[in-house]
């Protein structure tokens, strides 16, 4: 039934809803917003059983409950867009006047795509796949406007990130590890590949130096990962108490390789056997004893090892750093008996005839993995002939990376990596990128790194590779 | 009225709840509807994989989140799974549960969860309540859910002495009842003595209606898991049974205040008492049941209903108050958990009056649980303007 | 007057004036009152821009008078005590205008207490106000005794504990025969004692004080009573490099200086500074004030102010060191070992609420316009009042009259067909008193209260179908409600001059005389 009415009595009323609402972000959001705001990081959680990395970050993953709220991850503040749509018409909800661009982005590190303004850049050109960093707000809200827009970016996305499928074409067999000499001409698969190994910490390098030297263990993990992520195959480790001071507590060192390990199974981890000011040679090897990692490094000469004012020559802490010739044997016999690998630190020629000269023991395997240090208040600096010349001395069978202390880093893994040698960054030897700036952390020097190797015509080596060519056993 | 027909029988098999409180600015909405949906899988042990569907619910418009079921998958555990979203105002709660119970006893689900939450310190709980209304006309005028009319009624028919102190009394038995209960949100520790010092002293909000006789506003989940009888005998040791529920809606408008004794209005939550007694042929129904879990959103309101919802007569309602009868432990405990007016997530809070109904025929109320055993509860759900669900449970099928 | 959390309720009144917003005052005419048990009554008097706050006892034309306890009044204030509840519960309670009160929330900034430096008066009152509190009954058990403390000089008296069963009770005086009394010539000495800048035995043993009674008791005190940790009082460099050579014997470890034969000095310079040796031979250490000729090892630190730094972990001593702001001399390696000869200092509590993580609140309004359509029924309803007419439908069954105009009677479930002028005088039924309004939703205005609302069965209406609207309200205490056997007030609508078709074509009612 419908009842006939007149309508010369409809009319329309103008409304209007206002409503005040707070929003509570709760613990996880509250993070996630003020990191943005105040560190200028992004971060997600990381789900360990989906292996998937959410942003924005939340307390379970969705599928199954499993509780990740505490599994934080540092992601890239780079990405790339998977999808986008352009805003063509004006609201006043909308964060922009239109046209604009609505993209999701999948941020470096992410799994999840993560929705957000593009702009410095032409609609038109707009595409999906194309790189882009997020550009941080001036003037923050306390909301995901902290990050005031994403704009398109040089930075390539690091060719590292799916390791999951390791070079199935290597040979296997260990001992058929081609030593260095032939790779002058070789262009192989292997020949090619440089090892890249972030020191993500030394014993003396503070969080006042820079913020991003790790102290804690999951603090570790995170560099680690970043670092593996930015195209790393191993890091080398010297473990700090929660006040940054050096320890040679197993518990302390075996958490923090834990941590390391629980993050980026993948990725070597060389421990120090050196561990800081004053330690016994007791505390020195009983904790690589303890806790077995792949590698750990092996001092080779008693020598100084200060911190003297650069400029000025004045001393400020005197200290003999004591690697006697009893000590690199029992050391190497220590590693050898534990399966542990040796990365022979060689400070100058002198050291490197050391190692040779108890190596007449037997006690070191080959492949033999020097690394030559340069730059120590103590040893010697980085000269390119002197390079040169330690890279002739060597045995056969030795691969060879290298480290410089400050200044000395980025000429230094330059010219290891045009001779064949490999790589090693890291806080631990220099706090800062080659522009000068403060490091973002190990990873952003491993980024360097990276960038060095392609302009020079080599890849980076995954952890795979890198145990191939170190001869370290099959994981 | 006939009786409804249910294919099978349905049984309450877990409960959860959050601490109800008006600080939880450490999680958001999902994050507190989780701990809530945790807490019932892990009563009922069973895991998320185990629930067929799931029924979420709150007041629209409280939060000011649009369609927060999809929003809030990441707490509900709705991701792959058959979802509604129901909101029926304050009766919400007790909807949810009937949805469930129906879903289940249709055949449907095995298993259903059902989710009432509110997080009212998020909102703004007078300008949802004003957008219920007319917005041509009643939106203007209404200014939120208070009404001072019950307690005029009272006092009219009581004399102003005796209805304003049964209020305060009612006040403070529930608080005594919250003090018990480590859920409530506001346990005060008011004492039989400050009753006079309350009548007086206590702000007044509306008419007499004053502010300690008021509900709370409280953020906070419930969950309850409802499951057909097979699988609820399977999985739980002491299943709770529902044994019928009514739901009486009325027309929407507050204005119904003549005081014509020749026009009786019909009041919603007596015509649910007597349909659903007569229909599973309940005759003394004070006699019959163990405990009562009303939605009390203010003392004056909750004298007043006791009488709607037993069928009393004169002012027996009263003197069940003034005798505390309605305290643990009496004729006819009322609200052992301390009920709405401690307490007060109103998406929540029609289904945690049925989730402690069945605590309390489970035995597990903790201390707020009553000595005796507790074999046949009754809750209420109220909502709207004067809208009623009540919801039957039994420890035992016995119908 | 008594302090509660160290604030007394003058405090609160004293620094309104500081402490007044005049934007949260606007439009605000008003003198409110202030009733404190125990500490006083103050009137508050606002007008506009400005305020004045008087301590009288005089709270005649107050139009809301505050009543609470001091401790109540202090703990709303300064957060201590959840407001909601004191409210609720009758400890907080207002009486006259609750919703003009409430404006004087937004009137004033926060009270913060002042961070006070703790004098020794301030540090002996602590102390034994907190003595009860750090009874340890566990040390204390089989104790029968009563612990005279006599205490001399500035803010020194005379405290006795009683303890027994376990239990523990503090009076001020003394007994005839104290079970051990405890005599401290000066009241800052008995301080430096109790923050463990010295011990008790050097006391004694310079004559500074004594024991009577039972020694072994005295012996015991650390047993029956937990450390006092100072609470309000905020540290300086000087009282932490105090602090931390006032406890390096104790945090010696004679495990991390097993054959150790030293001697460390330690060279502090700037503010608080000062030169410290500890001589460390045999497990055991002994700290003295100035240096030896040649110290095995020395620390030199430019600034005190660093070293504290260092040693609450706020920097590291290399960072320290490699910008030539310390330096060691001697033997480093000893330098490099001092976090093993030494347990990490811990400071004494500042008793300043732990850092909380910050949880974000975000306010926002949501804003959107809406537009209803009126259809012909209520159309037709509400254009009658621009014609100053209510003109509303009727149910043909049951005669019902609807207020508003309704399409279909929801009792009857017809069409309520028939049209009729009804009013637009009437009877007041019912009137709604509020005294609390909440803001409105679409303005964020709060309607002055208190206001009325009522509820009138129009003139032609029969039954419970009242029409809800504002009264004028002047007239709000002169309305009487109605019933079947007595007549409510009468009332006629008051129109606005410009109508529109809408509920507040009519201002309000007023009593139609």
């Amino acid at each position: 039934m419908s009842l006939e009415y007149d309508k010369k009595d409809c009319f329309i009323v103008e409304g209007k809803l206002a409503l005040p609402y707070t929003y509570f972000p709760g613990r996880l959001g509250s993070k996630f917003i003020t990191t943005i705001r105040d560190k200028k990081i992004i971060m997600g959680v990381n789900c360990p059983k989906c292996k998937k990395v959410y942003v924005p970050p939340r307390q379970v993953c969705e599928k199954d409950f499993t509780d990740i709220r505490d599994n934080w991850v540092e992601l890239q503040n780079t990405g790339e867009v998977v999808n986008f749509t352009v805003v063509r018409y004006d609201d006043r909800h909308l964060p922009r006047k239109a046209p604009f661009v609505l993209a999701l982005i999948k941020l470096d590190g992410a799994d999840s795509p993560f929705m957000h303004i593009l702009e410095e850049i032409d609609i038109s050109e707009v595409k999906a796949g194309m790189r882009v960093e997020a550009v941080f707000a001036k003037e923050t809200t306390n909301t995901i406007l902290d990050i005031d827009h994403f704009k398109p970016s040089k930075v390539a996305k690091i060719s590292m990130s799916d390791r999951s499928g390791s070079a199935g074409s290597c040979d296997p067999g260990v001992g058929s590890v081609p030593h260095m000499k032939k790779q002058s001409g070789g262009r192989g698969d292997m020949y090619n590949k440089v090892i890249i190994t972030a020191a993500l910490t030394g014993a003396a390098t503070m969080k006042n130096q820079n913020e991003n030297v790790p102290y804690e263990p999951e603090e570790f993990a995170n560099e680690a990962y970043k670092c593996y992520k930015a195209g790393a195959a191993m890091v080398h480790v010297h473990a700090r108490e929660s006040n940054g001071m050096a320890t040679h507590d197993h518990a302390r060192i075996k958490a923090t390789h834990d941590a390391i390990k629980d993050k980026c199974p993948e990725l070597i981890v060389n421990l120090s056997s050196a561990v800081g000011m004053g330690k016994t040679p007791e505390q020195r090897i009983s904790q690589i004893v303890a806790i077995k990692p792949e590698m750990a490094s092996l001092n080779t000469n008693t020598m100084n090892f200060s911190i003297i004012d650069r400029k000025t020559g004045k001393i400020f802490i005197d200290f003999v750093f004591e690697n006697t010739f009893t000590m690199l044997q029992d050391f190497a016999k220590a590693m050898l008996e534990n399966g542990v690998k040796p990365e022979i630190e060689i400070y100058d020629m002198g050291g490197l005839d050391n190692f040779m000269l108890i190596g007449k023991q037997g006690i070191f395997s080959a492949p033999y993995n020097l690394n030559f240090v340069w730059g120590v208040a103590g040893g010697q600096a980085f000269r390119a002939d002197a390079f040169i010349a330690l890279k002739n001395a060597m045995p056969e069978n030795a691969n060879f990376t290298t480290c410089g202390v400050g200044q000395d880093q980025f000429p230094a893994i330059t010219q290891s990596c045009l001779l064949g040698g490999h790589m090693r960054v890291g806080l631990e030897d220099n706090i800062r990128v080659p522009s000068g700036e403060i490091a973002k952390g190990s990873y952003e020097q491993v980024e360097w790194a990276v960038r060095i190797a392609e302009a020079l015509g080599r890849v980076p080596a995954t952890p795979d590779e890198a145990r191939e060519i170190m001869g370290l056993k099959k994981k | 009225m006939s009786h409804r027909k249910k294919n099978r029988n349905v049984g309450i098999i877990g409960i959860g709840q959050t601490r109800f409180s008006s600080h939880r600015e450490d999680v958001n909405q999902p994050e507190m509807i989780h701990e809530a949906v945790s807490a019932a899988l892990k009563d009922a042990g069973l895991a998320m994989k185990d629930i067929d569907c799931i029924v979420h619910g709150n007041m629209e418009l409280f939060e000011m989140v649009h369609q927060p079921d999809c929003w809030h998958t990441l707490g509900t555990g709705a991701y792959g799974k058959e979802s509604f979203r129901i909101t029926t105002g304050g009766t919400v709660g007790a909807t949810l549960s009937c949805a469930a119970d129906n879903l289940v006893a249709s055949g449907m689900y095995d298993i259903v969860m059902a989710i009432g939450f509110e997080k009212l310190q998020e909102g703004h709980t007078t300008g949802g309540i004003t957008n219920m209304a007319d917005p041509l006309w009643f939106r203007n005028l209404q200014t939120g859910a208070l009404t001072g009319s019950k307690a005029y009624d009272m006092i009219s028919e009581f004399g102003e002495e005796r209805a304003k102190k049964a209020s305060v009394m009612y006040r403070i038995i529930m608080d005594k009842h919250a003090v018990k209960n480590p859920m409530a949100h506001r346990a005060f520790g008011l004492e039989f003595e400050q009753l006079d010092d309350l009548v007086r002293t206590s702000p007044k909000l509306v008419g007499d209606l004053k502010l300690i006789e008021m509900c709370s506003q409280s953020d906070g989940a419930c969950v309850v898991i409802f499951a057909e009888e097979k699988t609820a005998k399977k999985i739980s040791k002491k299943p709770v049974w529902i044994r019928d529920h009514i739901t009486v809606h009325r027309e929407e408008t507050f204005i119904l205040f003549g005081y014509d004794e020749k026009h009786p209005v019909p009041m919603t939550h007596r015509f649910a008492a007597e349909n659903l007694y007569k229909r599973n042929n309940i005759k003394e129904p004070l006699e019959y049941f163990d405990v009562f879990e009303m939605y009390d959103p203010a003392s004056w309101w909750a004298v007043d209903w006791i009488r709607d919802f037993f069928q009393l007569k004169d002012d027996e309602h009263l003197k069940l108050v003034e005798n505390k009868e309605i305290m643990i432990g009496g004729k006819m405990p009322i609200n052992p958990s301390g009920g709405v007016i401690a307490s007060n997530p109103i998406g929540a809070t029609a289904l945690v009056r049925i989730a402690e109904a069945a605590l309390q025929i489970r035995g597990d109320a903790g201390d707020h649980q009553i000595p005796t055993e507790v074999k046949h509860a009754l809750a209420s759900g109220f909502g709207g303007t004067m809208w009623t669900v009540l919801t039957m449970l039994e420890k035992d099928l016995n119908w | 007057m008594t302090e509660y959390w160290g604030v007394k309720a003058e405090d609160i009144f004293n620094t309104m004036k500081d402490r007044f917003r005049v934007e949260g005052a606007k439009g605000v005419d008003a003198v409110f009152g202030y009733d404190i048990e125990g500490a006083g009554k103050w009137k508050l008097t606002v007008k506009n821009d400005s305020m004045e706050v008087e301590k009288t006892d005089d709270l005649s034309g107050c139009v809301t008078i505050m009543k609470a306890n001091e401790e109540n009044f202090i703990g709303v204030n300064i957060g201590k005590v959840d407001a909601t509840n004191a409210f609720m519960s009758g400890k907080v309670k207002l009486e006259g205008d609750m919703g003009t009160f409430g404006k004087t929330t937004k009137m004033f900034k926060k009270y913060v207490p002042a961070k006070k430096v703790m004098g020794t008066g301030d540090y002996i009152q602590d102390m034994f106000s907190t003595l009860v509190a750090r009874f340890q009954p566990q040390g204390a058990s089989g104790l029968d005794v009563s612990i005279t403390y006599n205490i001399g000089g500035e803010g020194g008296g005379v405290w006795t504990a009683y303890i027994k069963d376990g239990k523990c009770e503090l009076k001020t005086g003394q007994p005839d025969k104290p079970t051990t009394k405890l005599n401290v010539n000066e009241a800052k000495d008995w301080v430096d004692v109790m923050l463990g800048k010295t011990d008790p035995f050097s006391l004694l043993s310079a004559g500074r004080a004594s024991i009577e009674g039972k020694t072994e008791i005295a012996l015991k005190l650390g047993e029956i009573f937990a450390k006092y940790a100072p609470k309000i009082k905020e540290f300086t460099t000087k009282d932490y490099i105090l602090d931390m050579f006032g406890t390096l014997v104790q945090r010696f470890q004679p495990k991390g200086a097993a054959d150790l034969d030293a001697t460390i000095t330690y060279d502090i310079g700037g503010e608080g500074g000062g030169k410290w040796t500890a001589y460390i031979k045999d497990g055991k250490c002994e700290l003295k004030e100035g240096q030896p000729e040649k110290p095995t090892t020395k620390l030199c630190v430019n600034e005190a102010k660093d070293w504290v730094d260092v040693m609450l972990g706020k920097t590291d001593p290399f960072s320290l060191l490699s910008a030539g702001r310390a330096s060691i001399e001697g033997q480093t390696a000893i330098a490099l070992k001092l976090g093993e000869i030494f347990s990490k200092y811990i400071p004494p509590s500042s008793g300043g609420e732990a850092e909380k993580e910050e949880l974000l609140v975000l306010k926002k309004t949501i804003s959107v316009n809406q537009r209803f359509a009126t259809g012909p029924i209520m159309g037709r309803f509400l254009n009658a009042l621009k014609e100053k007419k209510i003109f509303t439908n009727k149910c043909p069954k049951c005669g019902r009259v609807h207020l508003p105009a309704r399409e279909v009677c929801a009792e009857c479930r017809i069409p309520a067909t028939e049209w009729l002028e009804v009013g637009p005088k009437g009877q007041v039924r019912y009137m709604e008193y509020v005294y609390f309004s909440s803001p409105d939703p679409l303005t964020g205005e709060t309607r002055e209260t208190p206001y009325g609302m009522l509820n009138i069965l129009l003139d032609g209406c029969i039954g419970n179908d009242t029409f809800a609207h504002l009264v004028r309200r002047d007239q709000i205490n002169l309305i009487k409600n109605g019933r079947n056997d007595v007549a409510g007030t009468r009332v006629r609508p008051v129109w606005n001059e410009k109508r529109v078709g809408s509920i507040f074509d009519i201002k309000y009612f007023e009593i139609d005389e």
